[in-house]
């Protein structure tokens, strides 16, 4: 797949539409399910999805080839995704940001519930806190790969970590979660 | 029961989620050629008559600085008159 995305990208330098068309056809799917923690609808993701492309294809020359084209995807997704909340928190989206109180019991072993009470959860703390805690509860990202994915340095990385589960914990205590979600581990 | 484990927990079911499926190539084209075409934005035309205006202001300037006659030579026939 390297090879391919390789001469793909060196055709899409060239001007060559149908080669970038291929890359975002390879590489669409696991964007969006990066994007897909930055939001819970669908229209949403897609627009998101076409940003990550569309800044790639400008930011193309800049690749160096030294990592896969996914890992440096996946770098430009993140920042797109993190400004996506830094402007909803700023324009306070309540379309985006549901109440705490929405969350209720008990908690859904499928998938899809799991993830909807935990973006509800995740969607109380700051943009940067809950990047981090996304891509390290989700994503299962260490602090090394946080940083690689933000920019951030690993002592921001984990200072942030710190605050954020410190914060998460005191809200789930006053909200009292457990108890909400009908928890029995 | 510490709520962060039950968060983790949560996480742990969460991850198993697939996204939505998306088809964006088209639509992904579609914004780069938009952002490729040369747009004439009232920016672009405010810069353009600014400059066509001080090119006219310039070149007037040029012409009646050409035009006009020596300042120093004009002031002669003044001083003449007051008798310095």
């Amino acid at each position: 797949m390297a090879d391919t995305d390789a001469s793909d990208i060196q055709a899409s330098l060239k001007g060559d539409e149908a080669a970038f068309a291929r890359l975002v056809e390879r590489h669409q799917d696991r964007i969006a399910q990066i994007m897909w923690r930055f939001t819970r609808r669908k229209q949403v993701l897609e627009e998101l999805v076409q940003d990550v492309f569309v800044e790639a294809y400008f930011s193309l020359a800049k690749f160096r080839g030294e990592a896969p084209l996914s890992h440096w995807l996946a770098r430009i997704a993140t920042r797109t995704g993190y400004r996506f909340w830094k402007r909803q928190a700023r324009k306070r989206d309540l379309q985006e940001q549901r109440d705490i109180d929405s969350i209720s019991g008990p908690v859904a072993s499928d998938a899809s519930s799991a993830a909807e009470t935990l973006d509800v959860l995740l969607g109380q703390l700051a943009p940067a806190e809950r990047l981090v805690l996304t891509l390290q509860y989700l994503d299962q990202c260490s602090v090394k790969d946080i940083a690689a994915r933000t920019g951030w340095t690993m002592a921001m990385v984990k200072m942030r970590s710190y605050r954020a589960r410190k914060k998460l914990r005191r809200i789930a205590e006053k909200q009292k979660l457990l108890e909400k979600l009908e928890w029995t581990p | 029961m510490d709520p962060l484990d039950a968060i983790k927990e949560l996480a742990l079911r969460a991850r198993r989620e697939t996204a939505p499926s998306v088809h964006v190539s088209g639509a992904v084209l579609a914004r780069i050629r938009a952002a490729q075409e040369p747009r004439l934005l009232p920016l672009s035309i405010f810069s353009a008559a600014t400059a066509v205006a001080a090119s006219m202001i310039l070149a007037a300037g040029i012409y009646y600085w050409l035009a006009g006659g020596d300042p120093i030579d004009e002031l002669l026939p003044t001083f003449q008159v007051l008798g310095l």
